[in-house]
């Protein structure tokens, strides 16, 4: 077997990969039983480990994954339904495999665990499948599954979508032959046995989005070679350096009249090392960034096991699977995330029965949303269950003697919820198999706060949670601003910037105006008040930036900073330059001063500190978003109210749109619009997106085309390519009544009101079907 | 009732060096370099005893000003830097001057007395005789775990 080590240590690592994907393919599949895709994947998945497991000689491995392609085979060919049992087994199977393959990597053999049972089982299941399906006849006898999942976003269920292009075949299938998309051939062709089944290779055809980025996908996975990480560390940090000897290289040509006069082409090497190491820089940047899907690709069995041990229902979305961020950062934050997603459908999520009783739909709605935001990743956990109840959380608080029955009274709902993050803390009324301990969020928050990161949380009783975790960039290069103050450079991340306002003295009394505020510096700013904290004093520098007083104008630039919950103007004396800086990590007695997310160093060789603004706000106690600015931009807590985006349709009537629906707004000009009975379809990140007309979804009468250019709301990916054609958008609107859904009809979710106006809301999810019809009906196959 | 001769007998390399005309050591094989003074980057609120940060080939190295850490008065001049390195953390040590590295058997390494006070007692755990007076050992760990201490609390109040 040593020979074959490297190949064996190769296999358990492809499979652990494979074995996720099965996970995520079988609950997906239970979703839509007909996905014959899906299916095939699922097949070939299996009978690639039972190809592998015999050529290494694992015996019981290939017994188990036999009897599961056995099982699949005849799901294949149509001779037994998708029933929860079946599922249960297929799902139980990859269990098993699971457990064999960490049993050989750990001690090199399959171990002494008994599996006879096991595929007596899974035969067994098989026959009881065909006996319920010969008695049954056609009727397809399953419940509402449990858990739904949206993760890919072209619709696969028709079976126009089957290719129908010539097969390739190929002779034999071995281990590392995953090509292209297999096609299953439809039930009828396929007599071959399952055990000696070849791979079928299909080209997709050209016209079908969906086939064609899959087919790009696994061309991609053939390209792909594995890299030693300490290896990508290392070319992380010489780029790095590269860039400072960049920026030093940059600077003293810039400074030296004479050298660029006698070396008139100095310049131009300069701009061409430049260029050069942009690009260096960005492409080993992205050689450590992965898709926080590796996380997310869990949840989908996660939820739906958990699901059906606590006799729940749950919709799981999932949005922005692709948003990259640091490996490192990646298997940190995995457990931390499992354990809210647990909590969420433990704790927050209702029973089907409580929640009918309290108007919401049976099945509870756990959403996962992953962005960049502010050069921070933040990942949001949302569900519509019964919320953290307040008083139960300060009751406990008040028992567990963290404060006084008189304290506790006090304070405000967000702060009695940062109890929960106290060790030992909670107020499940039991403890059950999942969760309720008490051992968790504190050691989330430990866990993400010691990345540098931090924990949200925000609830309304009866409405649901929202957990927001953010994470920040550790180590990478970033955009960033450099400012003086005094004698002192700081940089200041440039993601968290919103623009830079002078203060000079001919400023004053204009629309920039510093002035007081119950004694805190608060600057006018296109009719809102800004605060303003002045550098210079927060650090105790002496600094030429000044606010106004009675006798002084005031000096210096306001570097407006935003982040989600706070927005505030850091006053600074000048704003030197922007550019790319390498961010490195201080020491942590200085991260724990909060001022410094780390430190650079300049092209002149000198260290630079960073700014944390987060940290700043904090320590100048700049109050919240919602507070300094009267209208009350969201807040985490408003969030959980829903919010529409108003639109005007093409015949100009208005609708909303509910917002968690719409991934962006676009314009397209007219000559990039295909049109057909008065729906659009655009080509959009090689993709087709199809474009419905509102008018003609609600109300049946399609607008003509008249306009130059084409306004559209894209809907997020997990509802398919497809967005909707209106005239103009108007707004986005928090309306303070629920939406009233006893006026809803075909198409419409029901009404809002708007400043005293109704107006209809579009039931995205129920149009969408018929608008991913368009897609297949208008496009040539 | 014969004991056997002591084999070599225990030592602890040390590096000396000089602080307001005291002597100082610490374990040699944390030290990785030293340089005469360069420029810091000063640290707004940071610990009192951090003087700066300074560049040490593109990583960022604090420089802890060893007269404030063991209650001198502060001097004027740049000094030297001793950079240790000490729990995946390096730090720089500026001193006044530096003296020698030099064996000191363990057996004559004896505890501090118990007049010292402040960072000098924090920081100092064994005393030894050489160059016609007391060396103070001082504990890298200590040293550095006294700065954040000193940062926690700033950023408490």
């Amino acid at each position: 077997m040593n020979d074959n080590e490297e190949f064996v240590r190769e296999f358990l690592v492809e499979s652990a990969e494979n074995l996720d994907q099965l996970d995520r393919d079988l609950v997906a599949l239970e979703v839509n039983p007909r996905d014959e895709q899906r299916l095939a994947s699922i097949f070939r998945t299996v009978h690639t480990i039972k190809g592998s497991s015999g050529f290494f000689g694992f015996a019981k491995l290939g017994a188990i994954t036999h009897g599961g392609e056995h099982l699949l085979g005849q799901l294949r060919d149509g001779k037994i339904d998708l029933d929860d049992d079946v599922a249960g087994a297929l799902l139980s199977l990859v269990d098993a495999v699971r457990s064999i393959l960490d049993r050989i990597e750990k001690t090199g053999a399959e171990g002494d665990d008994d599996f006879h049972g096991f595929s007596q089982k899974l035969a067994r299941v098989s026959d009881e499948a065909t006996r319920r399906r010969q008695n049954g006849g056609v009727v397809v006898t399953r419940m509402t599954p449990p858990t739904e999942v949206s993760l890919s976003s072209a619709a696969t269920e028709s079976p126009g979508i089957v290719d129908q292009s010539p097969r390739v075949q190929t002779p034999t299938a071995t281990a590392g032959s995953s090509g292209e998309d297999p096609v299953i051939p439809s039930p009828g062709t396929g007599k071959a046995s399952h055990s000696e089944m070849p791979i079928e290779l299909a080209a997709p055809p050209p016209s079908h989005a969906a086939g064609q980025s899959r087919a790009q996908k696994s061309l991609v996975a053939e390209q792909s070679i594995r890299v030693d990480l300490g290896l990508l560390g290392s070319l992380v940090d010489l780029v790095g350096e590269l860039v400072l000897a960049r920026n030093q290289l940059d600077s003293t040509v810039r400074h030296s009249a004479a050298g660029q006069a006698e070396h008139p082409d100095l310049l131009k090497v300069v701009h061409r090392i430049d260029t050069v190491t942009a690009s260096l820089q960005a492409a080993a940047l992205k050689t450590r960034m992965q898709p926080i899907e590796q996380v997310f690709s869990k949840f989908p069995r996660i939820v739906r096991d958990l699901a059906v041990t606590c006799g729940k229902e749950v919709t799981l979305g999932i949005d922005g699977a692709d948003t990259e961020l640091d490996r490192s950062l990646i298997e940190t934050i995995r457990d931390p995330l499992t354990h809210l997603v647990r909590n969420a459908v433990d704790h927050g999520i209702e029973l089907p029965e409580v929640r009918l009783a309290r108007g919401k739909s049976a099945a509870g709605k756990l959403s996962l949303r992953a962005y960049h935001e502010s050069g921070q990743v933040t990942v949001e956990i949302r569900d519509d269950g019964g919320g953290i109840p307040v008083d139960a959380v300060r009751n406990k608080a008040v028992s567990r003697g963290l404060v006084t029955a008189e304290q506790a009274a006090m304070l405000p709902e967000d702060r009695v919820l940062q109890f929960i993050f106290e060790p030992g803390f909670s107020t499940a009324a039991k403890v059950t198999d999942v969760s309720g301990r008490g051992v968790g969020m504190d050691v989330v928050r430990t866990n993400i706060e010691a990345i540098g990161g931090s924990v949200d949380i925000a609830s309304r009783p009866g409405l649901g949670t929202i957990v927001r975790v953010r994470i920040p960039l550790t180590l990478a290069i970033i955009p960033a601003l450099i400012v003086t103050c005094g004698s002192h450079r700081f940089a200041i991340p440039q993601a968290a910037v919103r623009e830079l306002i002078s203060l000079r003295a001919s400023n004053a009394g204009s629309s920039v105006a510093v002035e007081g505020l119950e004694g805190a510096p608060v600057m006018r700013l296109r009719g809102r008040l800004l605060p303003l904290v002045f550098l210079a004093d927060l650090f105790g520098i002496e600094a030429l930036a000044i606010g106004a007083t009675a006798s002084r104008t005031p000096r210096g630039t306001v570097v407006v900073l935003r982040m989600d919950d706070h927005e505030f103007g850091l006053v600074v004396d000048s704003v030197a330059v922007s550019e790319d800086i390498v961010v490195k990590p201080i020491v942590a007695a200085l991260v724990a001063l909060g001022f410094y997310a780390g430190a650079t160093v300049r092209g002149d060789g000198a260290v630079v500190l960073i700014l944390d603004p987060r940290g700043i706000a904090q320590a100048a106690q700049v109050p919240p978003r919602s507070q300094s600015d009267g209208a009350g931009d969201a807040t985490a807590a408003d969030e959980i109210l829903d919010r529409y985006l108003v639109c005007e349709s093409p015949a100009g009537r208005l609708v909303a749109v509910p917002l968690e629906d719409v991934a962006r707004l676009e314009t397209f000009p007219r000559d990039q619009v295909q049109r057909a009975a008065g729906h659009a379809v655009v080509h959009r990140e090689r993709r087709l997106t199809a474009i419905a007309d509102v008018d003609a979804l609600l109300y049946g009468s399609p607008t003509p085309f008249d306009l130059p250019s084409m306004i559209a709301v894209i809907l997020t990916p997990t509802l398919g390519d497809v967005g909707l054609r209106v005239r103009r958008i108007l707004e986005v609107v928090a309306p303070e009544s629920p939406i009233n859904r006893g006026l809803s009809g075909r198409g419409v979710l029901g009404t809002i009101a708007v400043d005293g106006q109704a107006i209809e809301v579009i039931d995205v999810r129920a149009t969408i079907p018929d608008t991913a019809d368009l897609l297949k009906r208008q496009v040539p196959a | 009732m014969t004991s056997l001769p002591p084999a070599v007998a225990p030592i602890r390399r040390v590096c000396t060096f000089v602080v307001a005309g005291r002597n100082f050591a610490v374990d040699a094989a944390a030290v990785q370099e030293v340089f005469r003074g360069t420029m810091t980057t000063p640290v707004p609120r940071g610990p009192a005893a951090i003087r700066g940060l300074l560049n040490l080939r593109g990583r960022i190295v604090p420089a802890i000003d060893m007269r404030r850490r063991l209650g001198f008065d502060p001097s004027a001049g740049e000094g030297i830097h001793v950079v240790l390195s000490a729990g995946g953390e390096a730090y720089s040590l500026i001193v006044d001057a530096m003296a020698d590295v030099i064996d000191v058997p363990v057996t004559t390494i004896e505890k501090p007395s118990a007049g010292v006070e402040g960072g000098q007692r924090e920081c100092i755990d064994g005393v030894y005789a050489a160059h016609g007076g007391l060396v103070h050992l001082l504990s890298i760990e200590a040293i550095f775990a006294g700065l954040g201490e000193t940062a926690t609390e700033r950023k408490l109040r």
